[in-house]
């Protein structure tokens, strides 16, 4: 049985941290100091006093030239202004593990959309870029109420033209499930500037995790958006396909199906299922985490051949991060289909991240300064986190998967190592090469 | 090349086999403006956690 576990030693030198890591599936030992941005490849000798505590001069020498400039992992996010509206809690599929179990005929009201756009127009205003950014990720589909959905773009689009509140940009961006025909499309490509398209790969898969909701087949007219949307050309476009533990072993496949069906102008990330809504009532399972990570890893180098970029959340090398994300801290407003603001668009009812409401007589909104704060401490890197190497890389990981006590820390690590090992291997192939 | 046999080329006397410099974004690289929910970068808002 493959294991994707590390083993990994934690030690300080004036202190900062520094790891050294090894595992079962590399001969590599890797010695990593992020905070002085510097990983090296280590012969066994070096590795050996390192597991004693000692550090050895060779790289003491090298983290000395470095002690000077080290660098702090980033907390604080801008100050943007970010709109989620929840337009329904309603879909067009019925997918076997929808995390917001998406069936329910409820509808936001249009005097919460004009007063959560007006809102977010001013605040935006407000923000040293005068940008805003609207995402529709809350609850259900944001296509489902085609009026409301429509009527709801098009008042952002004519704000931005008269540059309401002095805003200058207004970007739009959706996750959907492409279930539509080609007058929808059209408006949505013409609209958008990123869409997030849920496909789960190819129509075997697709169907049986994302039927509609008479239980048929969605591929088709999904795989025809999809193509509509790459196509286009205006729109920047990232396919996000959900892996079960019935998908997981096929995700190379998967990636090689969408580029002989879409081509590759787009990214694609895999994430995990997590079990909540739905699919706590089915028969679908989450992959695991060895699973995951090792088959993510081979999709991972199968894009890189053939020009697509593909990756899942979690952890990123390229970031040095002290909070996952800006969704509490900056926070997020997101507007639940009862005017509830959260700070957190996978909280389509506010019960855990709420600090807010809409009335929608009134069109007041009602912000609680306390309540942001509560949230804010709840995207702090865990205690337990300390001792890990990669915890300026996913700073803990999702507040909320946390809460769900839903855990991807070995695939955070296994991802990080890789990547790690495949940087200090490259430079040794080109050194060999270039001598 | 095998990671064994780069491993046997690259010996170095001070043990230290390869190195490399870290890079990692910048503060407006990885959220400026964009969705502060679960951005993945600047230009791509993904939602990619929902299911």
């Amino acid at each position: 049985m493959e294991t994707i576990e590390l083993q990994s030693k934690c030690g300080k030198w004036e202190n900062i941290d520094w790891y050294l890591l090894s595992s079962k599936f590399s001969k590599s030992e890797i010695f990593y100091c992020p905070t002085l941005r510097i990983s090296m490849l280590i012969n066994d000798s070096l590795s050996e006093s390192l597991r004693e505590g000692n550090l050895p001069s060779a790289i003491r020498e090298k983290l000395n030239k470095r002690k000077n400039n080290p660098i702090t992992p980033i907390i604080e996010r801008p100050k943007a202004f970010h709109l989620s509206i929840g337009l329904s809690n309603n879909c067009t599929l019925g997918c076997l593990y929808c995390h917001a179990d998406a069936n329910k005929e409820t509808t936001i009201s249009k005097s919460v959309v004009d007063s959560a756009i007006d809102y977010s127009f001013q605040e935006a205003g407000k923000t040293p870029k005068r940008m805003l950014t609207v995402s529709f990720a809350v609850g259900g589909e944001p296509t489902m109420d085609w009026r409301l959905f429509t009527y709801t773009v098009n008042k952002i689009r004519e704000f931005e033209k008269i540059h309401h509140y002095n805003v200058d940009k207004v970007y739009l961006s959706m996750t959907t499930n492409c279930y539509y025909g080609l007058p929808k499309r059209k408006f949505v490509a013409e609209n958008f500037d990123t869409l997030t398209l849920s496909i789960d790969g190819y129509p075997e898969i697709q169907d049986s995790h994302r039927p509609n909701r008479s239980s048929k087949g969605s591929s088709s007219v999904v795989e025809e958006t999809c193509k509509y949307f790459v196509d286009h050309g205006g729109v920047r476009v990232g396919v996000r396909a959900t892996v079960t533990k019935s998908s997981v072993n096929y995700l190379t496949e998967i990636v090689d199906y969408f580029s002989i069906k879409f081509g590759n102008n787009y990214s694609v990330t895999f994430e995990p299922m997590v079990q909540i809504g739905r699919a706590l009532n089915n028969a679908l399972q989450s992959p695991s985490e060895t699973e995951f990570a090792i088959n993510l890893w081979k999709a991972k180098k199968r894009g890189e051949e053939i020009g697509i970029q593909v990756s899942s959340s979690g952890s990123n090398i390229k970031n040095l991060i002290g909070r996952y994300c800006g969704a509490m801290s900056i926070p997020s407003f997101t507007v639940c289909t009862d005017g509830t603001v959260t700070a957190c668009h996978r909280d389509q009812d506010g019960k855990d991240y709420g600090y807010g409401f809409i009335d929608e007589l009134t069109g007041f909104v009602q912000i609680s300064e306390e309540k942001i704060k509560s949230n804010i401490l709840k995207s702090e890197l865990p205690e337990s986190c300390n001792s890990c190497f990669a915890k300026f890389h996913c700073a803990g990981d999702c507040p909320d998967l946390r809460r769900i006590n839903f855990s991807r820390c070995n695939f955070n690590r296994y991802m990080i190592y890789k990547q790690l090992e495949e940087l200090l291997l490259k430079k040794i192939n080109y050194r060999v090469f270039n001598n | 090349m095998e990671e064994n046999e780069l491993l046997q080329l690259s010996k170095n006397d001070d043990g230290i086999l390869a190195e490399v410099e870290m890079e990692f974004c910048e503060l407006s690289e990885i959220s400026e403006g964009m969705c502060s929910c679960v951005c993945i970068s600047d230009e791509q808002c993904c939602g990619c956690i929902l299911q």
